[in-house]
């Protein structure tokens, strides 16, 4: 065995390690083989305008195929899911759902991360009053029920004037207002675990040796968070930002169950909820695929999110 | 160290847990009744109902638990279509004055309540004028919350000054530091309820009104003891003591309610048109064909008991009907919640037997469009917008074949219908695209496209619930709207916030359904009616000068040609204004199991289940043949745990 | 100890008082009128009037406040506004039913990945570890929902094992609330797994774990021994962390499966703009968390002694 190389940076170690678990780089691909379906699918919707424009029966295609729901069939690629009630493609259907998905799981998680982030940075780094604040905030919130939370939040984004100033900007047609909905709950609903975990490294990194040499050259705070201290939390960012991204697209299939989801675009999370009187029917494929398309993503970011933590964290492994 | 927890052996009790699991699941079987005897009728309601005291029974959840238990002076025939008043407490229908303005009734005599701890002795007393005439004032009474006072308003004699004067009172007693209860000052007069003696009661009505009769079928004038009121307080909606065939013996809001046999209800008896004349009605001999009269002569309730469950998730409540632990599956009176698991009974149901009774449903469902609204206000874009609808589309996928295009919103059957006149809706209900446009530049939006803002017309629809179908209708409505260019933006509600909203004249376009009370046309009429307009029961808040004459002359007349004259007129000018686009009349099936006997689902009344009867030894011995469990897949499981275990006990063992 | 203890205990009071606000604030914003919902179709606007003085919403929103810590002290919230029942009632009617649920559920489902952690990290490394980690990500990669619709469907009308639907009060409840129970356990025990894994490897990796081996003792007496003991602090946490939701119950499941619980009275209620259910239920469960959380800072406290001071 060679000697360490120890002009690499810890970054680099953890990409080694990383890639030593094959799996985890075979679900890294599976995930960007999802990312990429979403990026397609939003520039065919810009392509052909709002997003259900495309959605097409599949007779309108000329497909010799009836208006009704029909099982998995070999009649036409397009087929190959079946059809649902409509008469729409399954699988594009859920291709176009993973757009949704990848909204969903980046921005919410992205929202509740910064969210976290920014106020455990905040908390563990400044004085004991602006410390007191954010706990008492966190605190607060977490002790809320998370259903109430949810609902409240979702009705009030719905209606009134904040849905007012929403429609009015050119994107939310093609990001309509149930999705915005759905990142504004995760977002607001999903930060405190990253905060409390931020706001504990913060502590410890804070009383380190070269952070007092830092402070005493005369680095001023936001340099010294920002240069010094985020880069020892941001492992803890990257991990959490992979389970929130999870719980968010298995948020949006409840949130949409309940109504106060998507409603617009098409969803993994609407066909599921679908899935809820068709199944009663006998048409089973559309929960498959849905279902499918939302555990090989969910699977993915999981294996690598797991992947990714040991990586950073050699001494688990 | 214990020996049992050396080397390896670490998973005893691990072990131990799981067999005590799995031996649990081995004894498990899926009978939801377990130990239950007798004839029971199995129900399953999709919502929770709210109360039973009579006064706050409105919608169908309240509905269907307190039918059983209550009655009042009409009921509906079980079996006559088109639907037929009978006397339930009444000896028979009113005598009339000349006028039309006084109605007596004879009341039976020796009708007692169930037997309840609240009466004198915990014994039922016999039933008088009197207890009805507690039973209305109460209705009317200001402090009793009701949404059914319009029926009663300014139609009785004296019945609003009595309510208006009670309300000063009691504001003036409330100022005062007095805490009058809710049955302060019911012992005052009201003139038009009069009780001639103990078995006679007499309304005096201010004008005509000829849906009066209709009312006193509906459970708002069901009759209950005074006492039961005193004793009971707020818990009275919890705690019916009534007349009905059934008495409540447990109640729990969010599960069920479970009901027996009332063993003091009066002499009722299943008719026997065959055998007796007079108890013929029209159509009898189809009911006798399809075996609904095999109980005929037979004494109500022919059934020991019933039980009502909240299944409030559809998956569940098709899965019990299905395993037949519901013994009809009966379809959402109002709300578009659920779209029918198909038209055609498929193979597996009919071998199970299962039998399907379908009938059109007495309502309407609607597009309201708000005439208020500044942009909709626009008498060509309503037009334009219904000839977008394609009406065959949505029958054929919203509705899986089960529903009519509503031609006109009263529906086929209903004196005033006229399916000819339909001028912004295509004879065949496709959809009419081109002179949609056409229309829709006339009313200056050539293209969809608002010359305000240079881009498509944007108008906001109210969904009224978050279920999948209200989702699949929504999306429909931006499909349809789009073909002609509007956009449209969804807006979900729940409940509250749609009543909010209608009240508050607060919307543009709305999706709604409306489920007749009674069978009269008059009944969707008053929904347009000028006066009705919000923050009253009307919707689009029409209000046009020339239909509410109509609607005012026909209100005094009987049912007669002049009346149904002016209904059809008054039907035409919708048809004309587009304040609705009327689209559908559901036709709606009744599922049945073949043990399920006597029963035909009747739209306007929930009263007619002590009619029914189940054939409880045919039943039991399908259940058993289709309900077996399957358990072998808990003995692979088991199996393959067991591998599992012995697999790592090996590698272990091996280090 | 007891300054620690106490300093907690008095931080949860303005905790609380903010848990108060935000839900009075959402509901003024969120919820709908009640009064439409009783009045109904043709109201008169001084009945309007009377009933809004009647549920206390004529009130601006400080005097609700006010009132509403009144009832919180006083635990008097009322009577639901979609049936005049009172709240205490609907609570204690519902709590059988969630706990009947809940509670085993919790007790197999912790037993059951506590055992399972410890075996695989007793086997790190083998395939019987992979299988059952790999197992545990498989399964919480399926939406709840899922479970429920296919589990009810499966194993309740196809195979017919279990009731689809229904639940009785008394011993007969096992029969109805196995499925769910199960459905339960399926979805916790995957994450609850997965942590403690982590959490006993890491104990496992520390250098008293390598000094006892090395000093002959067996890795049964090293695990029950020492492991476990340590890595039960933050097991323990996290276990009574979740306390406050098995009474709060799941809604999903029990909606589903008609178990007239807690959950399911909650969503009712959020839906119906029932305020006075909301409200006394989100005390509650906000003050089972915050009590839960400092049970837990005391177990933590106790278990490790170097951590006995605030």
């Amino acid at each position: 065995m060679s000697a360490p190389d120890i002009s690499r940076s810890p970054r680099a170690e953890a990409w080694i390690r990383f890639k030593r678990d094959r799996i985890a780089v075979f679900f890294l691909v599976v995930f960007a083989a999802y990312a990429l379906s979403a990026l397609g699918a939003q520039v065919i919707e810009l392509y052909q305008g709002s997003p259900f424009m495309y959605e097409q029966s599949l007779a309108d295609l000329g497909v010799d195929l009836e208006e009704t729901a029909l099982p998995p069939s070999s009649e036409s690629w397009m087929a190959w899911f079946g059809t649902t009630s409509a008469g729409k493609s399954v699988l594009i259907r859920v291709f176009h759902g993973t757009k949704v998905a990848f909204v969903v799981g980046l921005c919410g998680a992205g929202l509740s991360v910064v969210i976290g982030m920014t106020l455990g940075l905040i908390a563990g780094y400044a004085n004991q009053w602006v410390d007191e604040l954010v706990v008492y905030i966190y605190s607060t919130v977490a002790s809320i029920p998370y259903l109430l939370l949810m609902l409240a939040l979702a009705f009030i984004v719905r209606q009134g004037p904040i849905a007012d100033t929403y429609r009015s900007f050119l994107f939310s047609d093609y990001v309509s207002l149930g999705l915005f909905n759905i990142v504004v709950v995760i977002g607001l609903t999903s930060w405190v675990t990253l905060c409390r975990l931020v706001r504990a490294e913060v502590k410890k990194v804070r009383e380190l040796e070269y952070i007092h040499a830092a402070r005493a050259l005369g680095f001023g705070d936001v340099r010294i968070v920002f240069q010094h201290i985020l880069p020892n939390v941001f492992h803890l960012v990257i991990i959490n930002f992979s389970l929130t991204f999870v719980r968010a697209i298995k948020s949006e299939v409840i949130l949409t169950f309940l109504g106060v989801g998507v409603d617009k675009e098409p969803s993994w999370g609407q066909m599921i909820a679908d899935a809820k009187s068709e199944l009663m029917q006998g048409i089973w494929w559309p929960l498959l695929a849905s279902g499918l398309a939302l555990f090989g993503l969910t699977l993915a970011v999981n294996y690598v999110g797991d992947a990714l933590r040991d990586a950073l964290d050699p001494r688990l492994k | 160290m214990p020996d049992h927890l050396r080397g390896g052996h670490i998973r005893h009790p691990l072990t131990a847990l799981l067999l005590a699991v799995l031996l649990a699941l081995f004894g498990c079987n899926p009978d939801p009744y377990p130990g239950e005897e007798g004839a029971i009728l199995h129900v399953g309601l999709r919502l929770l109902p709210k109360s039973f005291d009579p006064p706050s029974v409105e919608e169908e959840g309240s509905g269907k638990v307190a039918a059983n238990v209550y009655e009042g002076l009409l009921t509906y025939h079980p079996f006559a279509r088109p639907y037929k008043l009978i006397p339930a407490l009444a000896t028979d229908l009113p005598t009339v004055s000349e006028d039309r303005l006084t109605y007596t009734f004879q009341l039976k005599k020796g009708v007692v309540f169930t037997d309840d701890p609240s009466l004198p002795g915990g014994k039922g007393r016999e039933v008088t004028a009197e207890d009805f005439l507690f039973a209305f004032k109460r209705f009317a009474h200001p402090s009793t919350t009701t949404k059914g006072w319009w029926l009663f308003d300014d139609k009785i004699v004296g019945l609003n000054d009595w309510r208006d004067t009670l309300k000063k009172d009691l504001t003036a007693a409330r100022a005062a530091g007095e805490s009058p209860g809710p049955l302060w000052g019911l012992e005052r007069e009201v003139e038009g309820f009069e009780v001639v003696d103990r078995y006679t009661i007499r309304f005096h009505l201010t004008k005509p009104y000829p849906q009066f009769l209709w009312v006193l079928a509906m459970p708002y004038t069901s009759v209950y003891p005074r006492e039961a009121v005193e004793h009971y307080g707020a818990e009275f909606r919890n705690h019916p003591v009534g007349t009905g065939p059934f008495k409540l013996v447990e109640y729990n809001p969010v599960y069920r309610a479970v009901y027996v046999r009332n063993p003091t209800y009066r002499d009722v008896y299943f008719p026997d048109p065959k055998n007796k004349p007079a108890e013929r009605w029209d159509g009898w001999e189809e009911d006798e064909k399809a075996g609904l009269l095999v109980n005929a002569g037979g004494k109500i309730p022919l059934l020991d008991g019933m039980e009502i469950r909240f299944i409030l998730e559809a998956q569940p409540r098709w899965l019990y009907f299905k395993a037949g632990y519901l013994d009809f599956l009966n379809p959402p009176k109002d709300n578009m919640d659920e779209a029918i698991p198909g038209g055609d009974l498929s193979p597996e149901m009919k071998a199970q037997g299962i039998r399907k009774d379908p009938w059109t449903e007495l309502g309407v469902v609607y597009t309201c469009l708000n005439t208020t609204d500044e942009v909709l206000s626009n008498v060509d874009l309503r037009r334009a917008m219904a000839l977008a609808f394609d009406h065959v589309w949505t029958v054929k996928h919203l509705y899986a074949g089960q529903a009519i295009v509503a031609k006109s919103l009263i529906p086929p059957g209903v004196a005033g219908f006229d399916g000819d006149y339909h001028p912004y809706q295509a004879d065949d209900g496709h959809a009419q695209i081109e002179k949609a446009k056409k229309l829709l530049a006339k009313a200056g939006y050539p293209d969809g496209v608002d010359p305000e803002t240079g881009r498509a017309l944007r108008l906001v629809f109210e969904s009224s619930g978050s279920g999948v179908t209200q989702r699949h209708f929504a999306q429909r409505f931006v499909d349809e709207m789009r073909k002609i260019g509007i956009q449209i933006d969804v807006v979900v509600n729940t409940f509250p916030q749609m009543v909010d909203k209608m009240r508050n004249q607060q919307y543009q376009v709305a999706g709604l359904a409306w489920g007749f009370d009674y069978p009269d046309a008059q009944n969707v009429l008053q929904l347009l009616y000028g006066p009705n307009k919000a923050p009253g029961i009307g919707s689009a808040n029409f209000d046009d000068p020339q239909f509410n004459r109509w609607y005012e002359e026909a209100s005094v007349l009987q049912d007669s040609p002049e009346r149904t004259e002016l209904y059809k007129r008054m039907a035409h000018m919708v048809a004309d204004q587009v304040p609705w686009i009327t689209r559908t009349h559901r036709i709606r099936n009744n599922l049945q199991h073949q043990w399920l006997q006597g029963f035909k689902y009747t739209e306007v009344t929930d009263q007619y289940f002590a009619y029914a009867h189940v054939d409880r030894a045919l039943r039991d011995e399908l259940l058993a043949e289709w309900n077996r469990p399957t358990r072998w897949p808990l003995a692979v499981g088991f199996l393959a745990f067991i591998g599992l275990l012995g697999f790592s006990v090996s590698q272990r063992n091996r280090r | 100890m007891i300054a620690f203890l106490l300093r907690r205990i008095l931080y949860t009071i303005p905790v609380l008082l903010g848990v108060a606000a935000i839900t009075l604030l959402l509901f003024d914003v969120a919820g709908g009128d009640p009064v439409a919902m009783k009045l109904g179709k043709n109201p008169d606007p001084a009945e309007v009037e009377a009933l809004r003085a009647a549920l206390g919403l004529d009130a601006s929103l400080p005097v609700q406040y006010l009132n509403f810590l009144g009832q919180v002290v006083t635990l008097n919230f009322g009577t639901s506004w979609i049936d005049d029942t009172p709240v205490r009632e609907i609570f204690l009617r519902g709590l059988m039913p969630t706990l009947s649920l809940s509670l085993p559920a919790f007790s197999i489902g912790a037993v059951l990945s506590i055992s399972l952690s410890l075996v695989v990290a007793f086997y790190r490394g083998s395939i019987l570890d992979r299988a059952v980690t790999a197992l545990a990500i498989a399964g919480i990669s399926v939406s709840s929902l899922i479970y429920i619709l296919v589990g009810q469907w499966l194993l309740a009308d196809q195979w017919k094992l279990f009731p689809i639907w229904g639940y009785e009060y008394g011993p007969s409840a096992v029969f109805f609330v196995a499925l769910p129970v199960l459905i339960w356990v399926m979805l916790s025990v995957g994450t609850d797994v997965r942590y403690f894994r982590t959490v006993v490897l890491e104990e496992i990796g520390r250098d008293y774990v390598r000094t006892a081996r090395a000093k002959g003792l067996s890795d049964t007496r090293v695990l029950f021994g020492h492991v476990l003991r340590n890595s039960a602090i933050p097991i323990i946490t996290r276990l009574t962390i979740i306390v406050p939701f098995l009474i709060t119950g799941s809604f999903l499941l029990e909606i589903f499966f008609g178990i007239p619980g807690l959950g399911s009275t909650l969503f009712t209620a959020i839906t119906s703009s029932d305020l006075p259910v909301v409200k006394a239920f989100t005390m509650l469960g906000a003050t089972l968390y915050v009590i839960f959380n400092i049970v837990a800072d005391l177990l933590y406290a106790w278990f490790d002694p170097r951590i006995r001071l605030s």
